[in-house]
């Protein structure tokens, strides 16, 4: 299953040194990954200037969501008077800011992740050959490949939507000078947090073929983590932050800028962040062997 | 003339016999298309409610003796029976994803039934036939289930014939439905991807409808307009219904609204039909 050094990103190039020699840095297979993700962006503009009515479609879909959600929040909030009613603690102003976190998460999923739709599918019908090159990440050039421009330009409107919530909460809750920091930690950590949960539900279609498991804990994961995971009950909260951590979806960050969590946990989750993702994909290469087609 | 009559009703018994064997041909992927499918939003909703009435009470420090707190006219135990209604009637409703006539168009599969002695529209009312019979007795099970877990909480109809008014108003909504999902996919004569417009107009029905918020519980000037459209008399008037807060006068009320509704979306129907049609060049087959 080793790919020779010579397949390997350095190009097997004698720099010195038994982890260059190895091929597998860093830097070259970050170099490597960025320009294959150039090209795939490339690709998604070309494509999309092709179909122009269907990028106003999505865009105008995305924004319907983000409108069924604010709207359903606001009513709810609504319904107790003004600053009456909390959930889970999490007063109206904040739930504003959670919305533009789950908002910003579902624009980074759109743009770069929409692929994950089709992997059933391509799994199913052997699809799944051309992506299974050495030296190159399987999962990487496959759920990176449909980069969205209707994606990008939602979650433009998402960012929109949180600095309109973060302006209720600044100055009175956070010191400005918090989100220089606080929001690039949370865009991290939300983009990490969407590509492994997304690999994650992901790998049972290897073993239940053509299913629809993975889009239903897709659907199951997203919804949870649409709302703050206080509303849940303690074993279901706890789940959601430790086993299948949703949590880095919106809560973490949310509550991160909102500086609700204390120093210890907010340093040590992104552990447990990190830990996930080795274990992922650890099961997604396992899985990756199960995969057969006529075609290669 | 009587030949052809009779064509149509056992072409659509035979369009029927064969969904259903498509359905279960992948078990796993039956079991969570078609008995999990609407399962989540509700659940979620059922926590977040919680969670929003506990806060409520605790503002009003409701206690033992008192009064439970009342939310937009809707009390939490309500709200459960609610959830618990949604979660069933969710069920019968036509799926944005079940039809695939958009595949046929783009890939020009539609010319081989234009030459058929029948209309193609009978395949799809087959398909939406299946699918309610299929979800009818999913539906029964789901309320058995609940009903045997939690009867304190669950949803038990208030009396048959508010169980026979929720079950026609559903229907005609979902046959509603479908007849949007239908024309939305017919737009692929037109449009190169329709999916997107199948995802937006389920968010539109499934909010204006009650699937997030019931309808009842929005503030006034959302229920005036939302309670014309079918989506209310699909999703939250039938939930009502069956828990005795509306009666009989508002099931005829809205069995007229959907009516009217069902035909003008029949008549879109085949009007978009026939446009694309029109200007159809597929060569597949």
């Amino acid at each position: 299953m080793s790919a020779s050094r010579s397949d390997q990103p350095g190009g097997g190039r004698e720099v010195g040194g038994s982890r260059a020699r190895s091929g597998w840095t860093l830097g070259s297979t970050l170099r490597w990954g960025l320009a294959v993700e150039r090209q795939y962006v490339r690709i998604g503009f070309v494509r999309k200037s092709q179909f122009r009515v269907e990028f106003v479609n999505q865009v105008l879909m995305d924004l319907c969501f983000y409108a069924a959600f604010i709207l359903t929040f606001e009513i709810l909030y609504g319904l107790g008077g003004e600053g009456a009613l909390t959930l889970g603690g999490w007063s109206h102003e904040e739930m504003r800011v959670y919305m533009g976190m789950v908002f910003v998460a579902d624009g980074l999923f759109m743009t770069f992740l929409g692929q994950q739709w089709h992997f059933g599918q391509d799994l199913k019908n052997g699809n799944l050959d051309s992506i299974r090159v050495r030296p190159g990440s399987a999962a990487f050039l496959y759920f990176f490949q449909r980069f969205s421009p209707e994606g990008l330009t939602n979650l433009l409107f998402g960012c929109g939507w949180l600095v309109f919530a973060l302006s209720g909460v600044v100055p009175e809750q956070v010191e400005p000078l918090t989100l220089l920091w606080a929001l690039p930690c949370a865009a991290a950590v939300i983009a990490w947090s969407q590509v492994f949960l997304m690999l994650s539900y992901n790998v049972v279609e290897f073993w239940l073929l053509n299913s629809d498991v993975g889009h239903l804990v897709s659907m199951l994961v997203t919804s949870f983590g649409e709302r703050p995971l206080e509303v849940y009950p303690g074993a279901v909260g706890r789940v959601l932050k430790f086993v299948l951590p949703v949590a880095g979806m919106a809560w973490y960050p949310a509550s991160l800028v909102l500086g609700r969590l204390d120093a210890g946990f907010a340093l040590a989750y992104p552990l447990l962040l990190v830990a996930f993702a080795v274990l992922v994909t650890r099961v997604f290469k396992r899985g990756l062997r199960r995969y057969e087609s006529a075609m290669g | 003339m009587t030949a052809a009559a009779l064509r149509a009703p056992t072409l659509l018994l035979r369009a029927v016999a064969y969904e259903f064997r498509k359905r279960i041909q992948f078990r796993a992927g039956f079991f969570v298309r078609e008995v999990l499918n609407g399962t989540v939003e509700p659940l979620v909703m059922l926590f977040v409610y919680t969670a929003l009435y506990g806060s409520a009470a605790a503002a009003a420090g409701e206690g033992v003796g008192t009064e439970p707190v009342s939310l937009g006219g809707w009390t939490y135990p309500e709200i459960i029976q609610y959830v618990a209604g949604l979660v069933v009637v969710r069920k019968l409703i036509f799926h944005s994803r079940a039809l695939d006539l958009a595949t046929e168009i783009f890939e020009g599969r539609v010319t081989k039934y234009l030459v058929m002695p029948f209309r193609f529209f009978v395949l799809h009312q087959g398909r939406f036939l299946q699918f309610t019979l299929l979800q009818l007795a999913v539906a029964a099970l789901v309320w058995c289930i609940g009903y045997a877990a939690a009867p304190a909480y669950w949803l038990v109809p208030v009396s048959v014939a508010a169980t026979l008014q929720a079950g026609v108003l559903v229907l005609m909504g979902s046959y509603c439905c479908f007849l949007i999902f239908f024309i939305l996919n017919a737009l692929a004569f037109w449009l190169d991807v329709v999916w997107s417009l199948l995802v937006m107009a389920w968010f539109v029905i499934g909010f204006s409808g009650g699937a997030l918020v019931p309808v009842s519980q929005m503030p006034a000037a959302f229920y005036g307009v939302l309670s014309l459209g079918f989506p209310y008399w699909m999703i939250t008037a039938p939930i009502e219904l069956l828990m005795g807060r509306l009666g009989t006068g508002d099931f005829l009320l809205g069995a007229g609204l959907v009516a009217g509704q069902l035909v003008a979306l029949d008549l879109l129907r085949r009007w978009v039909w026939r446009r694309g049609l029109a200007r159809y060049v597929g060569a597949g087959m």
